[in-house]
């Protein structure tokens, strides 16, 4: 397992997430696959919601943008996110449980231009609990 | 009238069912009930996401929170609406087309303005536009939230993937 810290390039915005423990990427054909540990607590988590507890879905859109940079060049080093193009939620996400996601990039969408759109889809002992569609583009 | 529509609209945020660090929208400026909100928060530099500072010095917020603070926002417009059936907790479940047009910085003040396109008992849509001083920098198609009840929902005690209750019939389905 390693950590979002340690990876780049970068996206150019703060980071929402407490550091997550997750697998080394899995590369096969055009798709990254990692496993991610959902930590059991966190700033934002933690009051999310007191009574119950459930990861945040945007926060699957985040992780979304962060393994999109598995899949982009080296450079430019700092990315923006600039849509969220689609995110479903299926199903809550708890504390303490793994995921496995699984990364495409989007090669026939969008014009020819230097952004990339990124497509996870996010499964719990085999079954999807959500999907998410971003699209990043070099920060100025 | 329920206990959200005959609460003052600067204090509504409060019945949200989200802890102090993942409020995100700090009052609620102008309400149409089951029509449109107009809602403000206050990117503050202390908050959570900003704790490991900027390389060039400038904190720029999350997109996602940014959308969940939209999210919110479209939760209390909806819980404002007659047709809102009390005791479930909203919870975002789609969003379409979410732009980010502009940087957000700490320190600004982000006001959502939102629309309700359709509103039912349990689930409900609307779209939305976030200004900051007057100039948009993000909008989004549609979020559809849906209620959940509390026993459908992990208790803060369960273990990962224990709710609160034995799932319903329609649940396990």
């Amino acid at each position: 397992m390693t950590t979002t810290a340690a990876r780049s390039p970068r996206l150019g915005h703060a980071s929402p997430l407490t550091e997550m423990p997750m697998s080394d990427p899995s590369y096969a054909n055009d798709a990254v696959v990692r496993l991610v540990e959902i930590p059991a607590g966190g700033a934002y988590q933690d009051s999310h919601f007191p009574e119950h507890p459930i990861f945040p879905g945007v926060f699957l859109a985040e992780l979304c943008c962060r393994l999109a940079l598995d899949l982009v060049d080296h450079a430019p080093a700092v990315w923006a996110v600039t849509q969220i193009r689609a995110l479903r939620l299926v199903a809550p996400v708890h504390p303490g449980e793994t995921l496995e996601v699984r990364t495409v990039r989007d090669a026939q969408a969008g014009p020819a231009r230097n952004s990339v759109d990124v497509w996870s889809t996010f499964s719990r002992d085999g079954t999807v609990v959500g999907t998410a569609y971003v699209t990043l583009e070099p920060q100025p | 009238m329920s206990a959200v529509r005959s609460t003052a609209p600067a204090v509504l945020p409060q019945l949200l069912p989200h802890g102090a660090g993942m409020l995100l929208v700090d009052r609620v400026e102008s309400l149409t009930p089951g029509r449109c909100l107009v809602a403000a928060h206050t990117v503050r530099a202390d908050e959570p996401c900003f704790a490991a500072g900027a390389d060039d010095g400038r904190l720029r917020y999350p997109p996602t929170l940014l959308l969940e603070s939209m999210g919110q926002a479209a939760a209390l417009l909806w819980m404002a609406s007659t047709a809102y059936q009390h005791e479930q907790v909203p919870m975002l479940a789609t969003v379409r087309g979410f732009r980010l047009l502009g940087p957000v910085f700490a320190g600004d003040v982000v006001r959502h303005r939102v629309r309700l396109e359709h509103c039912g008992q349990q689930s409900a849509m609307a779209s939305a536009t976030t200004e900051v001083d007057g100039v948009r920098v993000a909008e989004v198609e549609s979020l559809l939230a849906v209620g959940r009840r509390p026993a459908e929902l992990p208790a803060a005690s369960a273990a990962p993937g224990e709710v609160a209750s034995p799932p319903t019939k329609e649940k396990r389905a």
